[in-house]
């Protein structure tokens, strides 16, 4: 057996054990990226050396008896939009080619000090703007359940490499579904937590206050490990919340969903949603039923909204975040001309079209003139969806939807016009606006054999009930454990 | 919602990002595609609606007026496109 | 051209540096003066991830410079993004406070010559400094230095009462005071901690409405203040009157030339899509906070000033001059309550020689060793006969550099006043036996020869004879 099979909870026991070292797998690893990674491409850096050195740190701290925790030694994946110090940073953009921070986010020092062993920077969609990773300016990620479908995006290569078990964990961002998303469509455990909950300190921003870091992990247990060691307050984000942080691994353990009131919101199942992906859902929330659960149907009457809503807020303010790429102090410089000329030429030559396309509506809209009409309204629209879940959440404890209206994309099959492509994000993008929690769990597949995933949403600072529920399922079924064949 | 070329090239302007003939159109198109969409927001009535610029219901944390150490000036300046010993270099500013 | 049948409408905006340790998002020191960009981290860099956390100091500065000029504190105040492109804006955007400043609804008192006139502060909001452009003289590529970037600011904004260039200086000066006073400004005009800007605009006197304004920057000091502004009120009128129209922009002021220059316009106004910052929350002042930062301001130097000219029955001006300057008012007040007696004499030996000897020190009043305590004692000797005016002078030098009581230096230097009378007269019968001529001038009706003759019985006294009881010796030796 390859150690690659192993999940995280099981090769930490292994550690734990003496069974492996944290170097053979981190080799073992290593390994399997070398194999797959030229068709998954999920990478843009690998740190080899790095990665080897702190495992054998790991090992050794392990032999001395001083063991940090369930993290300590295990190989994991950081999005490429999360700072790291002497590590490339590129957000898979032009503009930041070559960028090597001289600092750690937070999360990423955080991982460090648990002993984790990170093997490398995976791909996304350029600033994490888009939803299928190809709008990476380096690479094509492919889905491994299916090398000519995406992986979903925007933390496409995260969730790849998780589901290829290049790596036992990764960590993502999530602005409007960037986790839960390509989890569902790479059949792995995707969480984003409530927002405050997971420092930005380090995370290049795309839209502040959309933003969160999440885990992705083969099973709900595993993506609570690593988020239990990356959460917390930080005292270098002014918008990161003081709540302690539970025990959510614990909350993994004997779940249970007996009494539990999940809820079933009417807008969210539509005309649009395959059949299958629907009658996946239906099937989950039946088992979900079966293990105890109440359901009821509810209503979320302004999500028709919130796709206007979150375009407006995240262009917004994507646009002043990234204003800072200017040529000047770091990443990419267009030397033709003036001052004038290094703005102009530096971000033309250095920003996507997608990216260039956010950024100018951004702009627009925070333009005099637009800004009432538009921004502003926007942030009430915020409000009036974040009371349609205070009023659901009166009722239920949490609730249950599709991630996305169908399984993965083929890779190249774009809409269009860009409104229908974001039709795609329809059911995630509230979850953001209303800085809920929200996770996404394997539940099926189509007959394509492509995964499908359900999201529980859960009430702010409750990521527990996520977990239990998550874990309760997985406990039940086994889609999870289900390996893709397309890169064994 | 049709937006003029204007408007996209003064949003260009602003954002500090060249365009070509191409471009402008193109960004014209989706930019109007996607303000027809967002004025289903004008169909509501927000009247009496708090709008909601944060995130978090918090209020701003402080920190104490301490000096703490920073980079060193060769890690500020060590992604520099160009430099000049401990300066950041840029084309001649015209007040 | 009439001038008199227009009016000058102008607004100034002051900047001031905050005098906190760290700037206001991030741990960096603001000292002035360090190696360039030796201060700066990922937050004040702006390098992609990093995020600003307040400084605490910088709220208790911005309620104390809030309450000094009589503002209403908001509870909730909002910091919002400024987005444009410079050098020296890393972000490419400022954090600012826009729609919801801490501070509002204030004003300032100055004197006029028509009286006192209250300015009116329209708000006062904290935000950012950007860092430094450094220019080539010859023309090559400029450079970039980020340390004063994030360097805490309070933006000052008067309402536009103000009427002429003078009216304009007595502002600048009496809210540089009021800064400098309450400790958040060391109001260095030319160093650029504290930064004004003049928006100019001129009416027909009776008009109610404005005209297009004008803003000038780059007035770094009084002079430079009172002529951008007279010329552009001219430069204004100018215009109006031969039919034009005055353009809305921003114009440097010429230094050399005594001018107000177009600046390399842009071609539309800057839109600088204001709006509330994501990455902080709104500050919340509570009531306590701003309780506490009240009764920890001194009292300000109108007040003072007032006081002094009530209490120690001085004139207008030399209380103003007393106030200028908060340890100079210390120290004369420690001076007057050590000495017990007229206030007026502690006040004109304060402003004559003391301010005489500190003048041109950067240290101020805090150079001089002539301690509060040392002055009174010098004036008691003074008071007693003990020394004439001449030689406290001498003595009070020496104690300013020396720190020594006035009284040892009065002996060691031998400048101990002779008011024995019989000595006196032995010197005033020397010199008038030593010159018959003079006397017989003098009892021949030319009274002005008194003068010299006190002239030699101070020589023969060795400039320490008591001047009145000498003049007395001598009137009584001469018209006998």
């Amino acid at each position: 057996m390859n150690p690659t099979d192993l999940t995280l909870r099981e090769l930490a026991d292994a550690l734990a054990a003496g069974e492996l070292s944290s170097e053979e797998a981190t080799r073992a690893c290593l390994d399997r990226i070398r194999a797959t990674d030229e068709r998954l491409g999920a990478f843009l850096h690998v740190a080899e050396e790095t990665a080897l050195a702190r495992a054998r740190e790991s090992d050794r701290r392990r032999r001395e008896g001083n063991a940090l925790g369930a993290l300590d030694g295990v190989p994991v994946a950081l999005k490429d939009n999360i700072s790291t110090a002497g590590m490339p940073t590129t957000c898979a953009s032009r503009i930041l080619e070559g960028y090597v921070p001289p600092f750690d986010a937070t999360v990423a020092r955080r991982l460090g000090d648990a002993g984790a062993v990170v093997l490398g920077k995976v791909n996304l969609d350029e600033f994490a703007m888009g939803s299928t990773t190809e709008t990476s300016a380096y690479r094509v990620t492919r889905n491994p359940w299916d090398l000519s479908r995406s992986p979903g995006g925007s933390s496409g290569g995260s969730a790849a490499a998780v589901a290829a078990r290049q790596v036992y964990g990764a960590l993502g961002t999530d602005t409007g579904g960037s986790i839960r998303q390509p989890a569902s469509h790479c059949g792995v455990v995707g969480i984003k937590p409530t927002y405050g909950r997971c420092s930005r300190y380090g995370v290049v921003a795309y839209a502040s206050s959309l933003d969160q870091v999440g885990t992705f992990g083969r099973t709900v247990e595993d993506a609570a490990i690593l988020l239990q060691a990356i959460a917390g307050h930080d005292p270098l984000d002014s918008t990161s919340v003081s709540e302690p942080v539970p025990d959510w691994v614990a909350a993994t353990r004997g779940a249970s969903v007996e009494g539990m009131r999940l809820g079933i919101p009417k807008e969210y199942f539509v005309q649009g949603v395959d059949p299958e992906v629907e009658g996946a859902i239906r099937a989950a929330i039946a088992t979900l039923v079966s293990l105890g659960a109440k359901v009821e149907e509810i209503s979320l009457p302004h999500t028709e909204y919130a796709i206007a809503a979150y375009y407006v807020v995240a262009a917004a303010e994507a646009s002043s975040n990234l204003a800072r790429f200017d040529g000047i102090r770091y990443g990419l410089s267009v030397r033709e001309g003036g001052l004038r000329d290094v703005y102009l030429k530096t971000r033309a030559a250095g920003f996507g079209p997608e990216v260039k396309r956010r950024i100018l509506a951004g702009t627009w809209a925070l333009s005099s003139g637009n800004y009432e009409q538009y921004s502003i309204r926007a942030q009430k629209v915020r409000t009036l969806i974040r009371r349609d879940f205070e009023e659901a959440f009166k009722r239920v404890d949490a609730i249950v939807t599709p991630v996305a209206p169908t399984a993965a994309r083929r890779l190249g099959e774009k809409a269009e016009d860009p409104v229908e492509a974001y039709l795609a994000d329809v059911f995630t993008l509230a979850c953001n606006l209303a800085g809920l929690p929200g996770m996404s769990v394997p539940c099926g597949f189509t007959s394509k054999g492509l995964p499908v995933g359900m999201q529980l949403l859960g009430r702010p600072m409750d990521e527990a009930t996520l977990f239990r529920v998550g874990a309760a399922y997985q406990q039940a079924t086994d889609w999870h454990r289900q390996s893709p064949p397309e890169v064994a | 919602m049709e937006l003029a070329r204007e408007d996209v090239e003064r949003a260009a302007r602003l954002a500090a990002i060249a365009l070509d003939e191409e471009e402008v159109e193109r960004f014209r198109r989706d930019l109007s595609s996607m303000v027809t969409y967002l004025d289903r927001l004008l169909s509501l009535d927000l009247d009496d609606v708090p709008p909601m610029a944060h995130a978090s219901a918090g209020i701003a944390p402080t920190r104490s007026d301490e000096v703490q150490p920073g980079l060193p000036v060769e890690k500020a300046v060590a992604n520099a496109p160009q430099s000049d010993g401990p300066f950041f270099v840029v084309p001649r500013i015209i007040e | 051209m009439a001038r008199s049948d227009w009016e000058a409408v102008i607004g100034l905006e002051v900047h001031a540096q905050l005098l906190t340790d760290s700037k206001i998002f991030c741990g960096c020191s603001t000292a002035f003066g360090a190696p360039p960009n030796s201060q700066t981290c990922p937050v004040c860099l702006g390098l992609p991830g990093s995020l600003p956390v307040l400084n605490e100091r910088v709220v208790e500065f911005g309620v104390r410079l809030g309450l000094a000029l009589n503002c209403t504190i908001r509870e909730h105040s909002v910091f919002a993004r400024k987005n444009y492109f410079y050098p020296d804006l890393p972000k490419g955007y400022q954090i600012s406070q826009h729609e919801l400043p801490l501070c509002e609804n204030g004003h300032l008192v100055i004197d006029t010559p028509e009286g006192e006139k209250k300015v009116g502060i329209i708000r006062a909001h904290l935000e950012e400094d950007a860092g430094k452009n450094l220019h080539d003289p010859e023309g090559g590529p400029s450079r970039v230095d980020l340390n004063r970037a994030g360097v805490p600011l309070m933006e000052i904004v008067s309402a536009p009462d103000i009427r002429s260039s003078d009216e304009a200086v007595e502002y600048l000066k009496n809210l540089r005071s009021i800064l400098v006073y309450i400790g958040v400004n060391d109001g260095n005009l030319e160093e650029g901690s504290l930064r004004c800007d003049a928006n100019v605009s001129v009416r027909k006197r009776g008009e109610t409405g404005f005209r297009t304004r004008v803003e000038i920057k780059n007035l770094n000091s009084f002079r430079f203040l009172k002529q951008a502004i007279d010329f552009e009120i001219e430069r204004q009128i100018r215009v109006w009157e031969e039919g034009g129209q005055v353009v809305q922009e921003t114009r440097l002021f010429d230094a050399q030339a005594g001018v107000t220059r177009s600046m390399r316009s842009k071609e539309e106004a800057q839109d600088y899509r204001y709006f509330p910052e994501p990455d902080l929350p709104p500050l919340r002042v509570d009531e306590a906070l701003v309780a506490r930062v009240r009764e920890s301001l001194p009292e300000l130097p109108r007040e003072k000033q007032a006081r002094f000219v009530r209490e120690y029955q001085l004139s207008a001006y030399d209380a103003s001059v007393l106030v200028a300057d908060k340890a100079v008012a210390d120290y004369y007040e420690q001076a007057v309550a050590a000495y017990g007696k007229n206030p007026k004499t502690v006040a004109n030996w304060v402003i004559n020689e003391v301010l005489r000897l500190i003048k041109e020190n950067p240290e101020g009043i805090r150079a001089t060793r002539a301690e509060p305590e040392r002055l009174a004692a010098l004036l008691r000797l003074l008071d007693e006969g003990r020394i004439n005016a001449g030689s406290a002078k001498a003595i009070l030098e020496e104690v300013h550099r020396t720190g020594e009581e006035p009284e040892a230096v009065m002996r060691a230097r031998g400048l101990e006043q002779v008011s024995d009378v019989g000595v006196i007269e032995e010197a005033v019968a020397r010199v008038i036996a030593a010159n018959p001529a003079e006397l017989e001038k003098y009892r021949a009706g030319k009274k002005a020869v008194f003068g010299f003759f006190m002239g030699q019985v101070m020589r023969e006294l060795k400039g320490q004879g008591d001047p009145k009881l000498v003049s007395e010796a001598l009137r009584r030796a001469l018209d006998s």
